[in-house]
């Protein structure tokens, strides 16, 4: 009787270890907003104006207009989602299983701040673009994914925690505040060269300190092969030249 | 006297009528963050999508004008030249929309542009200077998407003017 006892103790408590929590959706909600933005949830037809304090769940989308910005808290203000001005953006995933929040925003283009705060919940925290995929744990940072790049050419700027940006099978990791000590806590940079696949990390004061490293250092640590950022000007999309435009001819006269 | 009744609900029911459609037509008014999500769609960006682009820049909130007096604002805050006679389903080009970046970020540029005046082709120069634009010609095309890129670029640089 004492055996069978123990036996069915044993099973009941192996079958509630491999049990997982029950997935809950949570819904986000727009805290505060600027200018023009537009949302569009699952159950509307077409985009409407966001109004403060609306509840968005799986699936809903966001939009913001030139000089507009939208705040998001996920699962009572455990992730702030800064929505940046001109940026396209849905929530992908939004859910609680126990003491764990998923959360995944794709972003079509412009860009998001995240901002994952200390809470009762864990947090695995997304942020996809087209052809890419960020993921953010104890983090602050801000991912752009300019409309041009469609989706392979991520601009990455951290502040604190810890980053994992993988694109084009390409993966890279970004380890938190220790990295930015290097740079006098700066943030840094990280792009994604989709045509080459290769990662170029750059940190600086402004523009012309900007240095670039394709190393396997961390990012923002300076190797030996980096080059000051406007040697390689032939390789920036852009094609930064560090020279103001020379004096051109004056434009023709009108005949 | 039903029929009287009845004509005065009728009466009574005009106003709701009015504000149902009043409401109809609202709800098939286009959303006013659609034009980015077209120029997005779009092989070649227009006149028409730049002009509102800039103006909501300038003047830091949207309009729902028509592009005629898009236009006639954005004339005034003197950003587009009148005499360009562009229409608003016209293929924006580089110059164009460096020229309305230039005049709404208030670049003033090198020697040149001081000495001679802002044009096309060097407002494009400056542009790329100021790494706002990628390099190109003057009459190139721009895309949809390169119109919401250089945007956002202007818009960054206008936060970070010291």
């Amino acid at each position: 009787m004492r055996a069978s006892a123990v036996m069915l103790w044993v099973l009941l408590a192996a079958s509630s270890f491999g049990q997982e929590p029950k997935k809950e959706d949570v819904e986000a909600t727009l805290v505060a907003f600027k200018g023009t933005v537009d949302v569009k949830r699952p159950e509307d037809k077409d985009w409407v104006a966001a109004e403060r304090n609306m509840k968005l769940k799986k699936g809903s989308e966001i939009c913001t207009a030139v000089a507009s910005t939208a705040s998001l808290l996920f699962a009572g203000g455990n992730v702030k989602v800064d929505v940046k001005p001109l940026t396209q953006a849905k929530i992908e995933e939004l859910a609680k299983a126990g003491q764990k929040l998923n959360a995944d925003v794709k972003l079509k283009f412009g860009a998001v701040e995240v901002d994952l705060r200390k809470g009762d919940l864990r947090t695995d925290m997304k942020v996809t673009a087209p052809n890419s995929t960020t993921s953010v744990s104890g983090s602050h940072g801000i991912v752009r994914a300019p409309a041009t790049g469609g989706g392979g050419s991520i601009t990455l700027t951290t502040f604190t925690g810890s980053w994992t940006h993988e694109a084009g099978g390409v993966g890279r990791s970004i380890e938190g505040p220790g990295a930015a000590n290097n740079l006098h806590d700066l943030p840094r940079d990280l792009r994604y060269f989709d045509n080459t696949h290769e990662f170029m990390d750059f940190g600086g004061r402004h523009r012309d300190e900007l240095y670039q490293g394709r190393g396997p250092g961390k990012a923002g640590d300076f190797n030996s092969d980096d080059v000051q950022f406007g040697d390689r000007s032939d390789r920036w999309p852009t094609s930064p030249k560090h020279k103001r435009p020379g004096i051109l001819p004056p434009p023709p006269s009108p005949p | 006297m039903n029929s009287k009744y009845a004509l005065g609900a009728v009466v009574a029911a005009l106003p709701l009528l009015v504000v149902a459609q009043e409401k109809k037509e609202e709800s098939g008014k286009e959303s006013r963050t659609a034009y980015l999500r077209r120029a997005y769609e779009k092989d070649r960006g227009t006149y028409g999508d730049a002009c509102r682009a800039i103006l909501s820049l300038a003047a830091g909130e949207h309009t729902d004008a028509d592009f005629a007096a898009v236009q006639k604002d954005l004339a005034g805050r003197g950003i587009v030249d009148p005499d360009w006679g562009l229409a608003e389903s016209d293929k924006l080009t580089k110059g164009t929309l460096a020229y309305m970046v230039v005049k709404t970020l208030g670049i003033k540029g090198g020697v040149t542009m001081s000495l001679f005046g802002t044009t096309r082709r060097y407002a494009l120069r400056e542009c790329v200077y100021l790494r706002l634009m990628s390099e190109g010609a003057t009459d190139e095309y721009v895309t949809g998407r390169e119109l919401i890129d250089i945007v956002t670029n202007a818009e960054i640089y206008r936060e970070r003017k010291p």
